[in-house]
């Protein structure tokens, strides 16, 4: 069966781009592609070419990108599947970049030479007002703990049952994970600056009690959302499911609503600010352009780490702040930890099993494992045909391989050391637990088990 | 009140919120009575250290234009209360600008009608449950 997840993980991403980007090419407030354009220039013939070609480069874009992601569904090699994934996100981020900076710049340019002054360089505008309402504007902080309550429902299901299994107790603090991130979120949009946009102060209350509300009601959504979707993937995952069509079904839908809530909101907001701001002729406009002339925003005069993105959804960081800079060293690590993590996994793809006895000492070497045991040891072995249903315990499964401690069915608790779909596999009883194992052809499986007969 | 800092600006941004402020009550932006953002908004908005406008509301209470209440936070309340600091201060200030106009060639009358415009401009005592300072 094909793997679905890395196919499905390397759609949502590329659909998240196209979809956010695309947001672009439509006037929010009164800025398009990034730019700040006066309002009456919005429809401008030239503008309008621009964010036509724009448009058209994000289509070629997703179709090539989404023709990339075909050789993924013929691919049965975990290492080389996470080094093929992290060079498709590198290069599909890096286009992304390369199509904001050429738009943008092309737009930048026009305005330059058209002289469409939109207002001062470097100016901070408050309103005393909307300052003063900041905190009030939010959906109460209060919903997380009734969030936070019920993420924790594994959690204790867990520590009644006394488990100890580090991988198990990692999956039930999933859910508590992403309530966690939710409330992170929620924190920065409580701290983020608000924005006036016109003289008239009901309209800039009105407009920042929009964006607040809407985006702080949008992660209390997905803190339940993720709570949800956390509880049920620990329990698919706990009763062994989690490759089930029922579950490939859930996974699928709980994205699609995660990505829903975050639209919703963001359209809102855009629609809103149209409405209010198209027949204010009051408006207040700071011309900072040219410190998102990079694709990033980067302004050594401003102080603020996250500010609302010019184009897509939600927030970026200030390039120019050191929480910027700390962004680059995290996403140079986790490049560097992808890269890291396939050579770590690349044995469960090319490695082998061998089988030899030296000293009256046999020893069994697998990808990531070996093991050894003195030939008294050996209670009983056989051949088998066909390898019984199995639970991981610890250990690593590939395509290709079984290796570390299973619950095999018929057998209980094993170690075993299996190149998959490679029949006949050895069961070896020894006086304290059982192995089974083969080798890397069914002749070398045969070997090994005269072998070990003649050890009896 | 809609304050513009110019954060490019060789004049410090606490200095550029005092003067706003004082500028915005005598516009009647800012009411008497009215309260100010805390501390903590006001520096969250602008992106400063929360120091910066502790300092501009400090200037502007020991200056007397507000009052800082430990349960309200600041409010708008000018005092009317001539000091001798602030004559000197507004002698020493007139001196140097009444001295650039008259090298620039102002007139004496001309410069008094430019004030008294001023004067005339100021909506203080309109001020809704103001007081006249």
């Amino acid at each position: 069966m094909i793997d679905i997840i890395p196919v499905f993980v390397t759609l949502v991403t590329l659909a998240a781009i196209i979809l956010t980007n695309k947001t672009g090419e439509k006037p929010n407030g009164n800025i398009l592609l990034g730019v700040t354009l006066p309002h009456s220039e919005l429809t401008n013939e030239t503008v309008t070419k621009i964010a036509k070609e724009y448009r058209k480069a994000y289509m070629i874009l997703g179709a090539v990108f989404l023709a990339l992601i075909i050789p993924l569904l013929f691919n049965r090699y975990i290492s080389v599947e996470l080094l093929y994934i992290l060079v498709w996100c590198i290069t599909l981020f890096y286009m992304n970049g390369q199509i904001q900076k050429t738009y943008f710049q092309k737009l930048y340019t026009l305005k330059k030479k058209n002289g469409w002054f939109t207002g001062k360089k470097d100016m901070i505008s408050i309103d005393t007002e909307v300052s003063k309402l900041k905190g009030k504007m939010l959906v109460s902080k209060w919903w997380f703990v009734v969030a936070f309550a019920l993420s924790l429902i594994p959690i204790i299901m867990l520590v009644a049952e006394n488990e100890t299994n580090p991988s198990n107790l990692l999956m039930s603090a999933g859910a508590l994970i992403i309530v966690a991130i939710c409330f992170f979120i929620y924190t920065v949009i409580s701290k983020e600056r608000t924005v006036t946009y016109s003289e008239n102060t009901e309209i800039n209350i009105a407009l920042n009690y929009i964006y607040k509300y809407q985006r702080s009601k949008c992660w209390v959504i997905e803190a339940f959302g993720g709570t949800v979707l956390g509880c049920s993937l620990f329990t698919l995952f706990r009763y062994d499911m989690l490759h089930s069509p029922v579950a490939i079904l859930l996974i699928f839908m709980s994205t699609c609503f995660i990505m829903l809530p975050i639209l919703s909101s963001y359209n809102t907001i855009r629609n809103e600010r149209q409405k209010l701001l198209i027949f204010d002729a009051t408006d207040v406009y700071t011309d900072n352009d040219q410190y998102w002339e990079t694709g990033t925003y980067n302004n050594p005069n401003d102080k603020q780490v996250w500010v609302e993105k010019r184009v897509g959804y939600g927030t970026t960081i200030n390039m120019a702040t050191p929480a910027g800079k700390i962004t680059n060293v995290i996403l140079a690590a986790v490049i560097v930890g992808v890269v890291g993590l396939s050579i770590y996994l690349s044995p469960l793809d090319f490695g082998s099993v061998n089988f030899f006895i030296v000293n009256d000492s046999a020893t069994i070497t697998a990808p990531m494992y070996s093991d050894d045991f003195t030939p008294d040891q050996i209670e009983h072995v056989e051949l088998i045909e066909n390898l019984p249903s199995l639970r991981k315990h610890h250990g690593g499964d590939s395509p290709t391989f079984y290796v570390g401690d299973f619950n095999v069915m018929g057998y209980g608790n094993c170690s075993v050391y299996v190149r998959r779909n490679n029949t006949p596999y050895i069961v070896i009883t020894l006086d304290n637990r059982t192995i089974i194992f083969n080798g890397n052809t069914p002749e070398d499986t045969e070997n090994y088990y005269l072998q070990l007969s003649e050890l009896q | 009140m809609i304050i513009k800092l110019d954060t490019t600006s060789t004049i410090p941004i606490y200095i550029q919120l005092r003067n706003l402020i004082v500028l915005g009550i005598g516009k009647g932006d800012l009411k008497i009575g009215e309260g100010l953002p805390t501390v903590r908004q006001l520096a969250g908005d602008v992106g400063v250290n929360m120091m910066t406008v502790t300092k501009a509301y400090t200037i502007l209470k020991n200056e007397g234009y507000i009052e800082i209440d430990r349960r309200h936070g600041a409010k708008v309340k000018p005092t009317a209360l001539l000091t001798g600091d602030f004559t000197e201060k507004l002698e020493s200030e007139l001196a140097l600008l009444v001295t650039e106009s008259s090298l620039k060639g102002l007139e004496k009358e001309h410069f008094l009608d430019i004030c008294s415009k001023m004067f005339d401009s100021l909506n203080i005592a309109s001020v809704s449950g103001g007081e006249k300072a």
